[in-house]
């Protein structure tokens, strides 16, 4: 993807970051119950890095918490994500590198829904199907090539080190 | 609840439509006014009248029958994508993304597994399906290729298909077992003629390119060489053989999503569809030859989406695969039929039969009520469905 000579998005706006997540007492106590909530599921997601620039996607505010929703209940996990610019022609990628994060990261009976914030993009519908495409992400993942692209992704850039 | 349904693809009729906006208004002026006494009013003219209104030629929830589980068979190491039964139900084959084919029977002891089929393909095997006469299995894998293991040589692998471009999807055999069918990523479809038995030579008969999108699944009538796909443009298409060439025939619009499966009833009259949109639509034949109508439209009984259906030759049910873990068993309602709407019920299901996605149903063709079902959390599954 750094391969490319022009960036489709050449001065993208850098958004300030969360801090740490606080722990509370109620965390450090074993006997009390703590499902899994959409914080957890933001820091897991937080520092992917983008395909084109040396930033997280926290940085850029393709991700963010409030677009998160964790049902415990029928373990639905929805993220929502939004790309840096409608074309992005990025975001399928970016959208099954999340995927490819939270199936690694998240117990197995977890549903992981990852969609395009509505209206932030061109081919939203196109790039959703896609994602939503149990199979055709299963044959992805199984392509060495786009797979060693996307674990690039998962590894957070410098910048998110001294985040 | 509020089920819409209808015979002309899912839109409400003028009258639905019409009592649809008053129960809309009562239930705005009810949040509205804060009134409990039109708020027992429109309970009241919801539950007499609307309500009826809305379940034309639809669906009813009466859990009349029972899926009871007969075992759980684990081998596989990865998720397992689909299941199919010999034609003398005695051995079931799974194939799984682990890149193998297992095949189970019954000893004494119960199921077991008999046979790994491992070395025919390099990546995940995505579909299986045995020739009428159950001598062989053909395979549909992620490698772009398909396979042909022959039981008379100890399931050794005895045929390789090449041609698609990409992932091969599924594969189907028709009743003669002349036609092999297989359906690609690649958008098309095609038809190997076995033309000769013994040294099992196969030869490319057509290459049907009518779908937009990838080809998720093919199935042929059980009556007659005619075939059916089913994919990622939303459609389900229909082919036959005209005389000198195959041609597509009809073309069924209506789900909302990709269709992941078809399935052909036993009389090869009607066609059972399952979609990404949570929905099962039923297709009649309303005006041979091609010209094909949604009848029934099985809706909010799936949380997401429908990986497969399967229609039982010996008992007319129904079964799902859901992506909510649910495996899900339908019957047709009696009276019904003639002239008017066939109507489903939901008639058993099983909230959690898989700890993970369903992704395929299948019913033994010779044992009543017995169902195979496979999963993503690695498992192949067998039900027994209590007679009514």
């Amino acid at each position: 993807m750094s391969g490319s000579d022009r960036l489709e998005n050449v001065n993208p706006q850098i958004h300030s970051t969360a801090g740490q997540r606080p722990v509370t007492a109620a965390e450090l106590d074993n006997s009390v119950t703590d499902p899994i909530d959409a914080r957890e599921v933001f820091d897991l997601v937080r520092d992917i890095a983008d395909p084109e620039h040396p930033l997280t996607l926290e940085q850029l505010n393709v991700v963010e918490q409030e677009l998160i929703e964790v049902d415990p209940a029928s373990g639905v996990v929805q993220v929502q994500f939004t790309p840096t610019i409608p074309h992005c022609s990025m975001a399928t990628l970016i959208g099954l590198s999340i995927k490819v994060k939270l199936e690694r990261s998240l117990p197995a009976r977890f549903k992981i829904d990852v969609r395009i914030t509505p209206g932030s993009h061109a081919s939203e519908r196109a790039v959703n199907k896609q994602l939503a495409d149990k199979e055709r992400v299963a044959a992805a993942t199984e392509n060495g090539r786009l797979l060693e692209v996307v674990n690039q992704c998962l590894v957070p850039p410098a910048a998110a080190v001294g985040a | 609840m509020i089920r819409v349904l209808d015979e002309n693809g899912g839109l409400l009729n003028i009258t639905n439509y019409f009592f649809f906006h008053i129960y809309i208004f009562l239930q705005i002026y009810c949040l509205a006014t804060c009134s409990n006494h039109y708020f027992n009013t429109y309970n009241l003219f919801w539950t007499l009248i609307a309500s009826p209104l809305f379940a034309v030629g639809s669906t009813a929830v009466t859990m009349s029958r029972k899926l009871e589980p007969v075992c759980s068979l684990s081998g596989h190491t990865d998720r397992v994508w689909q299941v199919a039964w010999d034609p003398a139900g005695r051995t079931l084959a799974s194939c799984s993304a682990d890149k193998t084919v297992r095949l189970w029977s019954e000893t004494g002891a119960g199921w077991s597994c008999a046979t790994i089929l491992a070395d025919g393909h390099e990546r995940t095997v995505r579909g299986v399906a045995f020739s009428p006469s159950g001598r062989l299995l053909a395979s549909a894998s992620f490698d772009s290729t398909a396979a042909v293991w022959d039981r008379e040589q100890a399931w050794e692998c005895a045929a390789t298909l090449e041609g698609h471009e990409s992932e091969v999807k599924a594969v189907a055999w028709s009743r003669s077992g002349k036609y092999l069918a297989t359906c690609s990523r690649d958008k098309s479809v095609w038809l190997w003629e076995l033309t000769d038995d013994r040294e099992l030579d196969f030869e490319c008969a057509a290459v049907l390119m009518a779908h937009t999108q990838d080809v998720k699944r093919v199935s042929w009538s059980p009556v007659e060489d005619r075939l059916a796909s089913c994919g990622y443009d939303d459609t389900v298409r229909l082919y036959r053989d005209d005389g000198d060439d195959w041609v597509t025939g009809a073309v069924l619009k209506g789900h909302s999503s990709t269709v992941w499966a078809v399935a052909w009833d036993g009389a090869g009259k009607r066609i059972a569809s399952a979609s990404d949109d949570g929905t099962v639509r039923i297709w009649a034949e309303t005006q041979p030859p091609d010209q094909w109508s949604c009848v029934a439209l099985l809706s909010g009984f799936h949380q997401r989406a429908v990986y497969d259906v399967a229609w039982c030759p010996l008992t007319g049910l129904l079964a799902t695969a859901c992506g909510d873990d649910a495996v899900r068993v339908f019957a047709e309602e009696p009276g019904a039929g003639d002239g008017g709407a066939p109507a489903f019920g939901l008639v058993a299901s099983v909230p959690r039969a898989h700890g993970r996605d369903v992704n395929a149903v299948s019913w033994s063709p010779t044992e009543r009520g017995l169902l195979a079902s496979a999963g993503d959390d690695n498992l192949v599954k067998l039900w027994r469905v209590s007679e009514e």
